[in-house]
């Protein structure tokens, strides 16, 4: 009888140190392996996107779809203008002319582009998992409308168990990576390119930890662009999901980011036209990109900067109560 | 099915013991027989039904009657038909495309290959099945009903990579009215050594096979080794042989101990050796038994002079290199250990007439270098690859040019060592769980371990750090899977 006590003791006490030795295992082989990603940008609210290592790679389709970064998940909640689209929005909406404008007239946003060439599918399970309702939706519409999924993006709405074990570690590795960096700088050689994200606004930190800021001028109009077919084909699916989403068109602004290979302002020119939405090009000369593609931070200031004026009107009329009878409103909206 | 996927820890695993037990409680004992088979049958053929499940269902129907008939009548025509066909199967999937390729070699003649693919563990389960034929055929073995005979064989905790188990020691613990009921001590103590074999796999086969893997195939690739990576390259894969057989079948003795069987152990610290012969006592010890009682004894073993020893020895190892796999890499393997044991054995006759003796830490280097020597060529793609590393192992191609696994060569060595400071100086797991050297007699006495807290810990914590690599990677196949 003793001795079957003491087995049952020893199985209950086995199980429960498997548990734990799972994740401690988990844990420990994610750090080891991840331990080259970058850790200078976890400052503030800002938690690790991506890292350019096997094992981690892509953590914020996950994260965000799965609500891992609560006050990532509380700020899309109560965003009244929503970005959405894909890394270029990213790279030209990541900015502090972006921030200082919503802040300084105190309206909630959210940069919720995605990497990978991520289109509408993953960005609206985002917005319907968390009941995102913003005020003004702006979209990188070049075109955006797809059917488009990446591989992060399926996984994440796959949800198998080995995807979100691994999610989870992803979660609380960045904890430990943050703890074992600070405490010894000189076990962490910073070798891996990475993006951190900010939970407050979904800005990128990217120029630095991920790539360096380098200056590609866009000194050619872009040479592809879409036939009428395609155009007609995602202005369907982007009534659809507009209709969907319930917002007034009006409120709804379409953009294509500047590059030099997509004709993203001639597509979203045509998208918003069909769609009846509202559309802004910043007129601004001399931008440059990082690689053809994505605007580099100097111009990505510049042209974000121009955006955001432009969307005062927008702002005045979706948003209420009215910006400027907003606590700490200083006038920064209306005066242009 | 492997022992370390996900899929079979955390689903076959748990519904073929819940059913199994229930069918226990409720006395159906021939029922939990033949759900013990329906599994075992399902863990085989899961992942190519269609080819493993006839072909197994084939072999054990056949050796099954043969069997019968054996026993009913020791007819010496029977057992060469039974035991012919046994190694026509075996043959036909393992050697003909070796036979085929050697012959076009030698002859010139340009014959198809059949291009067969080897169904896993046909090795294992064909050699179970003579020893029962052979049994037979002495009056040694008794008539068995069809399923408990067919459980046997296809067990599923022994079917793919052994330990190849004997009749007598295993049948009768299918008849153990006790093992049809779940016993928590049998469980506990079979989920220490399963959560051993697992961390020996995970933690130690798998991490050391990632510096002996790339030097292997740079050989197969034709790049010149170093000396420095030649030995990492050999030592490694010793060690990673070592840890992924041994924790293979620790992962089966306790997964078995899980419903009360008792399987035979199978290794014994081989590396502590300090001979071949002790090496060969100690290294996957239920083939050397089957070697040693249906090929070295029936060829007349020691009894009819040294010179009549020493072939018997060559053919037994020779034949057993060309067990592990059809290609002439396992016969050298195999004639080198058929070598060396007739020397060991020379030494040992001319040490006792002139009462030489080599001292203990000599003798055991010794061993070990030659063992490590010896299992180039059981890994290596072929013989170029083969003597690529034999010679920068000698020194041929100098110290360290161009290391093939660069950065990684002093955590290699450290690995290395590490796991050799363990299978060297740390007690075996049949020493740290106090199992029986000799099951047969012992499987009606009760566990001798004690479940102390320190153990669950340990096993539980190890057990779980196995299991996060099995989650976040893809699980890796036993070595002996190829065999």
């Amino acid at each position: 009888m003793k001795s079957l006590i003491a087995w049952r003791w020893y199985v209950a006490l086995f199980i429960l140190c498997a548990g734990l030795g799972i994740l401690i295992g988990g844990v420990g082989q994610m750090t080891i392996d991840n331990l080259k990603c970058q850790s200078t940008g976890y400052a503030n609210d800002h938690f690790l996107a991506y890292c350019d290592s096997q094992r981690y790679a892509d953590y914020e389709h996950g994260a965000l779809f799965y609500g891992l970064e609560r006050s990532a998940i509380d700020s899309i909640r109560s965003a009244e203008v929503l970005f959405i689209g894909n890394s270029k929005l990213q790279a030209a909406f990541s900015t502090k002319a972006v921030r200082d404008y919503f802040n300084a007239i105190s309206v909630r946003f959210f940069v919720m582009g995605f990497g990978y060439g991520d289109e509408s599918t993953f960005s609206l399970a985002v917005l319907r998992k968390w009941g995102a309702s913003p005020k003004i939706l702006v979209i990188n519409a070049d075109p955006f409308f797809s059917d488009k999924i990446s591989q992060p993006a399926r996984d994440a709405l796959e949800g198998r168990p080995a995807f979100l074990w691994r999610l989870a570690l992803k979660l609380i590795f960045q904890r430990v990576h943050r703890a074992v960096c600070l405490a010894g700088s000189y076990v962490c050689p910073e070798s891996d390119p990475s993006i951190f994200r900010s939970a407050r606004d979904g800005e990128w930190n990217w120029i630095g930890p991920y790539v360096k800021e380098k200056s590609v001028p866009i000194d050619r109009p872009a040479q592809t662009t879409m036939t009428p077919e395609e155009i007609a084909a995602a202005s369907k699916l982007g009534d659809q999901i507009l209709d969907q989403i319930g917002l007034d068109r009006q409120c709804v602004v379409l953009t294509g980011t500047p590059n030099s290979f997509l004709d993203s302002t001639g597509i979203a020119m045509a998208l918003a036209a069909s769609l009846r939405t509202k559309s802004i090009f910043p007129p601004v000369d001399g931008l440059s990109t990082l690689d053809g593609i994505h605007l580099n931070l100097a111009s990505a200031e510049r042209w974000s900067g121009q955006f955001v004026q432009a969307m005062t009107p927008t702002l005045q009329k979706c948003i209420s109560p009215p910006i400027h009878n907003r606590e700490g409103v200083a006038g920064v909206a209306t005066a242009n | 099915m492997l022992f370390n996927s996900a899929q079979f820890i955390f689903v076959f695993l748990p519904i073929v013991l819940s059913v199994f037990f229930l069918l226990g409680r409720l006395r159906e004992q021939m029922l939990a027989v033949m759900w013990l088979v329906i599994a075992s049958l399902v863990f085989y053929s899961l992942d190519d039904p269609y080819r493993l499940l006839p072909l197994i269902l084939a072999s054990i129907a056949f050796n099954f009657f043969i069997g019968r008939m054996l026993l009913r009548s020791q007819n010496r025509v029977l057992l060469a038909i039974g035991v012919g066909g046994d190694l026509l199967l075996l043959g036909y999937f393992k050697y003909a495309g070796f036979l085929v390729e050697t012959l076009n070699g030698v002859t010139g003649v340009a014959l198809q290959n059949p291009n067969v693919a080897l169904p896993i563990g046909i090795s294992f389960f064909t050699f179970t099945q003579i020893a029962f034929l052979v049994d037979a055929y002495r009056g040694e073995a008794r008539e068995y009903e069809p399923f408990h005979y067919t459980l046997f064989v296809s067990f599923f905790p022994h079917l793919i990579a052994g330990p190849i188990y004997h009749h007598k020691e295993i049948m009768p613990q299918f008849h153990l009215r006790e093992n049809f009921r779940f016993d928590i001590s049998n469980f506990g103590f079979g989920l220490t050594w399963f959560a051993l074999g697992l961390a020996k796999k995970m933690l130690f086969a798998d991490v050391v096979a990632q510096y002996a893997t790339p030097i292997f195939n740079a050989a197969a690739a034709g790049h010149p080794l170093g000396l420095v990576d030649s030995w990492i390259g050999a030592c490694g894969f010793g060690l990673q042989l070592y840890y992924d057989f041994s924790g293979y079948t620790d992962m089966a003795i306790g997964l078995a101990l899980m419903i009360g069987v008792r399987l035979p152990l199978n290794f014994n610290s081989p590396y502590k050796a300090i001979s071949l012969i002790d090496f060969w006592r100690r290294w996957h010890m239920t083939l050397s038994r089957f070697l040693r009682d249906y090929l070295y004894i029936p060829l007349g073993g020691n009894r009819k002079g040294p010179r009549r020893r020493y072939i018997n020895l060559l053919v037994t190892m020779l034949l057993g290199g060309l067990w592990h796999g059809a290609a002439w890499t396992f016969v050298i393997w195999g004639a080198i250990h058929g070598f060396g044991l007739v020397v060991n054995h020379a030494w040992n006759k001319v040490a006792e007439s002139y009462r030489l003796s080599l001292p203990n830490p000599v003798a055991w280097a010794f061993t070990l270098v030659f063992v490590m020597v010896a299992w180039v060529p059981f890994r290596a793609d072929g013989l170029s690859a083969t003597f690529t590393i034999w010679k920068g192992m000698f020194g041929f191609h100098g110290l360290v040019p161009e290391s093939v696994i660069a950065a990684q060569v002093t955590t290699a060595i450290a690995c290395i060592a590490g796991l050799l400071a363990v299978a060297l100086f740390a007690p075996n797991t049949q020493q740290l769980l106090s199992y029986p050297r000799v099951i047969i007699a012992a499987f009606r006495q009760p566990i001798r371990f004690f479940p102390s807290p320190t153990w669950a810990m340990a096993a539980g914590i190890a057990f779980g750090i196995a299991v996060s690599f099995i989650i976040t990677q893809r699980p890796t196949e036993f070595l002996y899977f190829r065999f």
